[in-house]
């Protein structure tokens, strides 16, 4: 028991300190691990281990759990290509570095590897966080994560009987490949029908989705494949939608409580790093963090997203993976690789975790975009009069200039993102790309001439420079909440709050419908 | 390839046994606690032999499985101080305490009348006698629990009666121990250690509430707001408590018990208790399970007789006694004899006193066989009374077995009264706070619901503080009887879930579609109305465009 409250204590601590800092919890449980085992807190190392076991099934599960195919929409094709070529780039480079360096060839083949993820449990927190999941490059980053984990998959049963020889490793190949053929039959028939079909109570649920975690489980060790393959495999077995969300809250706490355990049993069996591993791992973060973003970015442009979603997209995939530490775990238990390349990259980890929030912000997704993104000279050499300017034509300005354009409307469109002028120039309107703010942008738009601005400007930074600049122009500009209204009112413009106009929509809808129905007859 | 599974081995099959025995037997409606034991007989020694587990008091050092089912009952017993509070405590102090105390007189006295006539030496009598005279926490609070009646006053009052035996199992145990090491067992070093745990006890009990007032109030609420980070906060707190009963002799479970108490007044209380459920279910399966997996029956072949008669004795005649003293005590008949039925059964504690009396030489392997026969059946029995004791209440009223006891005709008023026709507004962002007030004005009835408690602060309508995610959140909104469920939420996940249990019950959903692409998804889902902000801002702005046009004009 006073392993539990050890364990628990260095967790409460890594969690109100990950709070307070506005870090990732992952990095920040693994430290306090590390702290355990430096104050040689560890009195029973079979039970730590014991507890990392358990803990690293259900962290692999739930990952599963999260990755529903649905989510990623259209953003398939493009994703996988991101998630590979992404994968690739850094396998080549990571393991090359580490060859160079002199590690034996196994290692760094398990080093490439682990360079090779992104972290599902660091970039979809943050993506619920700014509730931007449903956003192109939130969805293509789903899709990355996806398909890197399915990659990693394989590769750790390939891994796992690389020194038996071709044959095994072909079989293990072959087993995995038969085992995710379970999970999708799984996901077709045997999810729905326990978790829906079924009239279940909570706790009999829980039951049936513990129960198919172990099934799995127990099936990868039969194979002769690493547990988590299974426990990864029995995740996505219940994916899919409606089962995981009514699995949600029955396994959330589960998954958070054996998450925390896993990070910090995890910190503290790890060996304390000499300055030269020390070196390399700071290597290697920033390899990671420099070479990701572009490489994102460009494959993103070519498959058709915005600069802006590419180089967000790729300033969120910068860091390696929790699935790393598990290849490196696994690595250690089968002998392939030793304790120094384990802590090497849990290093690399922890510091481009905790970079993270840091470096994918809006202010660097735009900075980048400034100036790394070749600008087009504006067009029309004398401004034009009299049309509606339409400042930012993200999907709701897209929406507007479509409904303009259907009334005839002249409109002029400015966007900072080159791609999208470039869409909106085909289309047939003058567009121009700029920052919307910039005082001579809006003198080339005509913000002076023009017979109304409407803006879309996320910023209200932004939406305050145009209406100071306006003149005697009407601006209408589009904000959700009702705070941001009051600032517009009181520089002159005239605010459109999201919230409540379509509040407004649904309130004449729900007198209508009580008209014709006065009240349901209670239950 | 990992050979040797460990802790992962040895629970994943006790889980998938016991997932296979539930589907099986879903149709007999077997009390889930029965399904575990009996999965952990067929996996044991009694049956297929498939796993063979180190018998708790057997071992001195950690042995995994022992320690998830420990956790088990500590976190079942921090549920347990979470639902409750001092004040509901203290209310049925009076006749737990004198039920509590009474009834373990009684099955004592008698047990050991009755051993002796069955043919039992004086030492397996007294051996016989206390093994009977405990009933299970961790069964009823379970059960309990399960039927959402931990908070009932039949309820309280049990786990009031459970609180005093364990506070007497105490003072066994610490007997026990100076049974056990020969140096330690005089009267005085026996009062001694009595001593230090009653004033042990009462220290953590000042520490509980002090902290309760003082020291958890702030903290917990900057914790709140993220949900893993009060889950691992209130986990430590209260591992921190069964630590410091077990270096004051104490038992984990009143440890874990306070804690859960010093928890219970905070705003937090209520989502700690959801989000803790799943977790202390799973450990408990475990400890039913290894329970059943540990129970060894054969040598008791030769006493079948007398674990029927003492079986009998506790099913039928504990529930007797209390019926009695409870009657007594002026609550109505409905609540004496819930309460009664919940004493049938003997606690997993008296396989751990049978089991130090085999290994003292002071009795043999066929009376511990025979204990634990006895918990069987009577745990087995008493799960099913529990259970059902709703329809078991009716059926022996009708026989009219419950007139000798003349109690109290009129049941205490419990229920509250329960929302209806109502509209529900998930998401407190300023879409759905405008939407509540809007309706509010209206003159519906409106229910906010939101994670976060600091949103639904100066709202002058009915408010719920958890997640839409956990079904029993949805039961407590009253769902089925509403006529209108409305999404604000900015979540696709979460929408989504809210239309399918919508459309499950019955009733009409309103669902923010806040991009075009979850728009789809939703439609397939029956939504009656799709709240789409830009739609409606698009038809705003074109209508001011048109109205500036026609001024310019």
């Amino acid at each position: 028991m006073s392993v539990l409250l050890i364990i628990l204590a260095a967790a409460a601590a890594g969690m109100g300190l990950a709070r307070r800092l506005k870090l990732p919890l992952a990095p920040l449980l693994i430290l306090s691990g590390v702290a355990v085992s430096a104050l040689g807190l560890v009195n029973d190392p079979d039970l730590f281990q014991e507890a990392l076991f358990m803990g690293l099934a259900f962290l692999v599960f739930s990952a599963g759990t999260e990755m529903n195919p649905a989510r990623v929409g259209r953003q398939g094709k493009a994703a996988v290509s991101v998630g590979l070529a992404q994968l690739l780039a850094l396998a080549l480079i990571g393991g090359g570095l580490a060859w160079l360096l002199g590690f034996a060839w196994l290692e760094a083949l398990y080093l490439a590897l682990a360079l090779a993820a992104s972290s599902t449990l660091v970039v979809i927190r943050l993506l619920k966080q700014r509730q931007q999941l449903f956003e192109p490059f939130g969805r293509l980053v789903v899709g990355v994560l996806l398909a890197q984990d399915m990659v990693i998959i394989l590769a750790i049963a390939a891994l796992s009987h690389i020194e038996e020889g071709a044959t095994a490793v072909f079989i293990s190949i072959n087993g995995t490949l038969g085992l995710i053929l379970l999970a999708r039959l799984s996901l077709q028939w045997l999810s729905p029908w326990l978790l829906l079909r079924l009239d279940l109570d909570d706790e009999e649920k829980l039951l049936a989705a513990l129960a198919i975690l172990f099934l799995f489980i127990g099936a990868a060790n039969l194979i002769g494949v690493p547990l988590v393959i299974g426990a990864f495999l029995a995740g996505i077995a219940l994916s899919v939608f409606p089962v995981s969300g009514i699995l949600r809250g029955q396994l959330a706490s589960l998954s958070d409580f054996f998450l925390a355990i896993f990070f910090v049993t995890l910190g503290s069996s790890l060996t304390l790093p000499t300055w030269g591993d020390l070196l390399l791992a700071l290597l290697l973060a920033a390899v990671v963090i420099l070479v990701t973003p572009p490489l994102v970015y460009l494959i993103a442009r070519r498959a058709g997203l915005t600069a802006r979603s590419g180089w967000e997209g790729g300033l969120l995939l910068a860091q390696t993976s929790e699935f790393s530490l598990i290849v490196a775990l696994i690595g250690v238990q089968q002998g392939h690789v030793g304790q120094q390349l384990l802590s090497i990259i849990a290093m690399v980890t922890v510091l481009t975790m905790i970079a993270t929030p840091f470096l994918a912000t809006d202010r660097n997704s735009i900075w980048l975009l400034h100036r790394l993104t070749r600008r087009k000279a504006p067009l029309a050499p004398s401004p034009p009069a009299g049309h509606v300017l339409l400042l930012g034509c993200g999907e709701h300005g897209l929406a507007l200039l479509e409904r303009l354009r259907a009334r005839g409307t002249r409109v002029v469109v400015v966007d900072e993102d080159a791609a999208v002028a470039a869409r909106v120039a085909q289309m047939g309107v003058t567009a121009l790309q700029g920052a919307a703010a910039d005082p001579r942008v809006l003198a080339a738009a005509g913000a002076a001439q023009a017979r109304v601005i409407v803006s879309t400007l996320r910023r209200m930074v932004d939406n305050e420079a145009v209406l100071r600049q306006a003149g005697a122009t009407p601006v209408l500009v589009a904000v959700f909440a009702p705070e941001a209204a009051a600032q517009v009112e009181a520089l002159g413009g005239t605010a459109v709050v999201e919230s409540h106009v379509a509040a407004e929509a649904f309130m004449d809808w729900f007198a209508a419908r009580e008209g014709q129905a006065p009240g349901r007859p209670p239950a | 390839m990992i050979t040797d599974l460990g802790i992962v081995g040895s629970a994943g099959i006790m889980i998938v046994v016991a997932a296979m025995m539930m589907l099986i037997t879903r149709r007999l409606r077997i009390p889930g606690i029965v399904t575990y034991i009996v999965t952990g007989l067929l996996l044991g020694p009694v049956g297929f032999d498939l796993l063979a587990l180190q018998p708790a008091h057997e071992s001195d050092g950690y042995v995994a499985i022992a320690v998830i089912a420990e956790l088990g009952i500590v976190l079942l017993l921090f549920l347990v101080g979470l639902e409750l509070s001092l004040d509901k405590i203290r209310a049925v102090g009076k006749v737990a305490v004198s039920a509590g105390v009474g009834q373990v007189v009684f099955t004592a006295v008698i047990g050991f009348g009755l051993a002796l006539l069955l043919g039992f030496s004086v030492m397996e009598a007294v051996f016989l006698a206390t093994a009977l005279t405990f009933s299970s926490t961790v069964v009823v609070v379970k059960l309990l629990d399960q039927k959402k009646h931990l908070d009932l006053l039949y309820g309280r009052i049990a786990v009031g009666i459970f609180l005093v035996q364990d506070l007497i199992v105490i003072i066994v145990l610490t007997f026990l121990a100076g049974l056990g090491d020969p140096e330690s067992s005089n009267a005085l070093t026996l009062a001694a250690n009595l001593g230090r745990a009653f004033l042990g006890m009462a220290i953590m009990l000042a520490v509980a509430l002090l902290s309760a007032r003082y020291l958890l109030a702030k903290p917990m609420a900057w914790a709140a707001a993220s949900s893993e980070t009060s889950l691992i906060w209130s986990l430590f707190w209260c591992f921190a408590f069964v630590i410091a009963s077990e270096q004051l002799n104490l038992s984990p479970e009143i440890g874990a018990f306070l804690a859960g108490l010093s928890l219970a007044q905070l705003p937090i209380a209520h989502d700690l208790r959801r989000r803790l459920h799943p977790l202390m279910n799973f450990f408990i399966a475990i400890f039913f399970i290894s329970l059943g997996v540990q129970m060894q029956v054969e040598a008791a072949t030769a006493h079948w007789g007398a674990a029927i008669v003492l079986a009998l004795f506790v099913i039928v005649g504990n529930p007797l006694i209390f019926m009695l003293i409870i009657a007594r005590g002026g609550y109505s008949e409905r609540t004496a004899f819930m309460t009664s039925v919940t004493v049938a059964q003997i606690s997993e504690f008296s396989f751990i006193f049978a089991a130090v009396g085999l290994s003292a030489g002071l009795i043999d392997e066929s009376i511990l066989a025979l204990i634990t026969v006895i918990g069987l059946i009577t745990i087995g029995v008493s799960a099913y009374m529990i259970l059902y004791n709703e329809g078991l209440y009716a059926r022996v009223r009708r026989l009219g077995l419950l007139r000798p006891f003349r109690a109290n005709p009129h049941a205490e008023e419990e229920a509250a009264p329960g929302l209806s026709n109502h509209v529900i507004v998930v998401g407190m962002n300023s879409m759905g706070r405008y939407l509540a007030e809007q309706l509010h004005a209206r003159g519906e009835t409106v229910l906010a619901i939101d994670t976060d408690a600091n949103k639904l602060r100066d709202l002058p309508i009915h408010t719920l503080a958890g997640s839409t995610d956990y079904p029993s959140v949805l039961e407590e909104a009253a769902l089925p009887q509403a006529k209108l469920l409305i999404s604000a939420l900015h979540i696709e996940e979460s929408n989504n879930l809210l239309a399918f249990y919508g459309r499950q019950a019955g009733v009409p959903a309103a669902i923010h579609a806040f991009d075009p692409s979850v728009a789809a998804e939703l439609q397939a889902l029956e939504v009656d109305y799709l709240i789409d902000p830009r739609t409606s801002w698009i038809e705003w702005v074109t209508a001011e465009l048109a109205k500036l046009e026609a001024q310019q004009a």
